[in-house]
């Protein structure tokens, strides 16, 4: 008894939130939060979800206090849809994440990012996904128009080694992990510093991005174990991405690599050693790094899903509506 | 040739227009608007055949194959609904701006990126045609209701249906317009999430395709909410229209986004 009388109660003091003239101002407030955002650089893109939260309340106190708008299935829907379509966008912002990293070709992902955005239920770690990269090749159509991507990867599954080239809107998932390539890759020669006395450490250089970098092929390296750092520099006879053909981009063939270190400086064919007071500094061979993206993405199929239900139940009710009626 | 057919795809809207002016609605109309449909879908063929890619990427292609798809829907909505016929006076012109402005601007080819080899790109596309062809409608229609509020323009349209008339069809239209916009947008983001990564990102096409769809959902709830004068919500939709003309011909070319298809 007292559930039923608390119903009417509930019902008037949400129908001040529920009216339609206020859906109209928070239109409007959304539109100009989401122009403010937009052209105004300092403004935080979190300054929408202030409107969106509105307009959420709105419409569910919208649907629980207007009987019209229940009696009309197909509009009941689509606005229902709305609703659940941000609350699952919501729910996959605060579980995602959003990260990049570089990997030489050879090594495996250990799960570090160099940058990542994380919403505040994810746990952060993303070292379930491991893979192998296994180099890439990239069409470059004249005028140095990025083409198509081929990245070879290599990972285990169920305890089975697969294999697959990915690329550009091709990812590899592993999980609910998505990685994708990126434009931002380049080329690591892989040296190794045999300090006297000790074990040899290698390591790869990540040379700066090519071809956007091609005229800046240059990078410091820490020698393991030691406070010097060494300046990698790859010299190319001609640019691998020429402006008047097309070419595909992989491992640089001919090269040298000049190495400076200690007011010295020292041209290295593949293979090739330098000798100094305290060890060996060996160019070990030629490699490539890619920059991939990673993202945490559950959501996907649910927001379709809900959004394809949305815009049927609105295209349902306008044929109802419209149908009956001589244009 | 692609120029030329062009040419004479804009001389056949040319001609259309100006019969549409004076007042002299009919067969006529239908038959040239279809005449430069032919045309422009040989020279879009032609060009498609040659460059091995749709008209995705530079403005001539955009302006082209969406000229190409307005003048077929208008031609159509044109011969079943003798009521819309009005609206050509607003419609026809706006045409031809469009096929001149076709005309002059570079038509050499354009980068295709790798992310646009998807059928997603067909349906996002097709419904973007879908969605600006019935908001040119109910534009155009809701441009008459204003036009004959001035007293000098009010004459040649003494004779058509009443403003409510004219601005119902519009609402129709403009629901019609709505369906295929989200569509759109839906098609949009799962397209988005397939080439990288992320279905929504507010980069600068994606934000101003969302504020034309505030807008038709404002222009909508305001029509059916508020019940004020013909004029109010012919105005909401003519500014509608403008929004989405900047967002699909301006935005992409000005701005530094990924739906450029280069980055």
């Amino acid at each position: 008894m007292f559930h039923s009388a608390l119903i009417p109660v509930v019902v008037d003091c949400l129908r001040p939130l529920g009216d339609t003239r206020l859906t109209q101002w928070l239109i409007g407030v959304l539109a100009a939060a989401v122009f403010c955002a937009h052209a105004l650089d300092w403004l935080p893109a979190d300054v929408v979800a202030f409107p969106l939260a509105a307009l959420v309340i709105n419409l569910l106190a919208t649907l629980v206090t207007r009987p019209a708008l229940r009696r009309q299935p197909g509009l009941f829907v689509f606005h229902c849809a709305l609703a659940l379509l941000l609350a699952l966008a919501t729910l996959a912002s605060m579980t995602g994440i959003e990260g990049r990293f570089e990997l030489t070709e050879g090594d495996v992902f250990d799960g570090r990012l160099l940058a990542a955005e994380r919403g505040w239920l994810h746990p952060g770690s993303v070292d379930a996904a491991a893979f192998l990269h296994r180099g890439f090749e990239i069409e470059y159509e004249a005028g140095m128009r990025r083409g198509r991507t081929r990245n070879a990867v290599e990972w285990v599954e169920d305890g089975v080694v697969r294999r697959a080239v990915i690329g550009d809107q091709t990812p590899l998932a592993i999980g609910r992990y998505r990685f994708y390539t990126t434009a931002n890759k380049g080329f690591a020669p892989v040296l190794v510093w045999a300090a006297h006395g000790r074990e040899p450490v290698a390591g790869a250089v990540h040379l700066p991005s090519y071809p956007l970098n091609a005229s800046q092929q240059s990078q410091g390296w820490t020698l393991p174990g030691m406070a010097e750092t060494a300046t990698v520099s790859l010299l190319l006879a001609e640019p691998l991405v020429p402006i008047d053909r097309a070419v595909t981009l992989s491992r640089p063939g001919a090269h040298r690599l000049r190495l400076q270190l200690r007011g010295q400086t020292v041209e290295l064919l593949p293979g090739e050693a330098w000798s100094l007071d305290d060890g060996e500094l060996r160019y070990a061979q030629m490699r490539t790094w890619m920059g991939y993206k990673v993202r945490h993405a559950w959501a996907g199929p649910w927001l379709l899903i809900v959004s394809l239900a949305g815009v049927l139940g609105l295209a349902w009710h306008f044929l109802c509506k419209f149908g009956r009626s001589r244009w | 040739m692609e120029f030329v057919l062009n040419l004479m795809a804009t001389l056949a809207y040319a001609t259309a227009a100006a019969l549409a002016v004076a007042q002299r609605h009919g067969r006529s109309v239908v038959v040239l608007l279809l005449a430069g449909v032919t045309l422009q879908t040989i020279a879009l063929g032609q060009r498609w055949v040659v460059l091995g890619h749709g008209p995705f990427t530079t403005l001539y292609e955009v302006l082209a194959s969406n000229l190409w798809s307005l003048a077929l829907l208008f031609a159509v909505a044109y011969a079943a609904i003798d009521r819309l016929r009005p609206a050509a006076l607003v419609v026809l012109p706006l045409l031809l701006v469009m096929a001149v402005w076709m005309l002059s601007v570079d038509d050499g080819p354009g980068h295709f990126p790798p992310t646009f080899s998807t059928a997603l790109l067909y349906l996002h596309a097709g419904f973007g045609k879908l969605f600006l062809g019935p908001l040119l409608v109910a534009a155009g229609l809701g441009g008459v209701v204003l036009l004959r509020r001035w007293p000098a323009a009010a004459r040649p349209w003494a004779a058509m249906p009443a403003s409510p008339r004219l601005e119902d069809l519009a609402y129709r239209f403009a629901a019609l317009a709505f369906v295929f916009d989200t569509l759109m947008l839906i098609t949009g983001a799962v397209w988005a999430q397939d080439a990288w990564g992320r279905y929504w990102a507010w980069d600068p096409l994606e934000t101003w395709a969302f504020m034309t769809w505030l807008l038709l959902a404002f222009t909508l709830h305001w029509r059916i909410r508020a019940r004020s004068r013909p004029e109010v919500s012919a105005g909401l939709l003519v500014a509608t229209f403008a929004l989405a003309f900047l967002t699909f011909f301006g935005v992409p070319f000005v701005s530094v986004s990924p739906h450029k298809g280069v980055f």
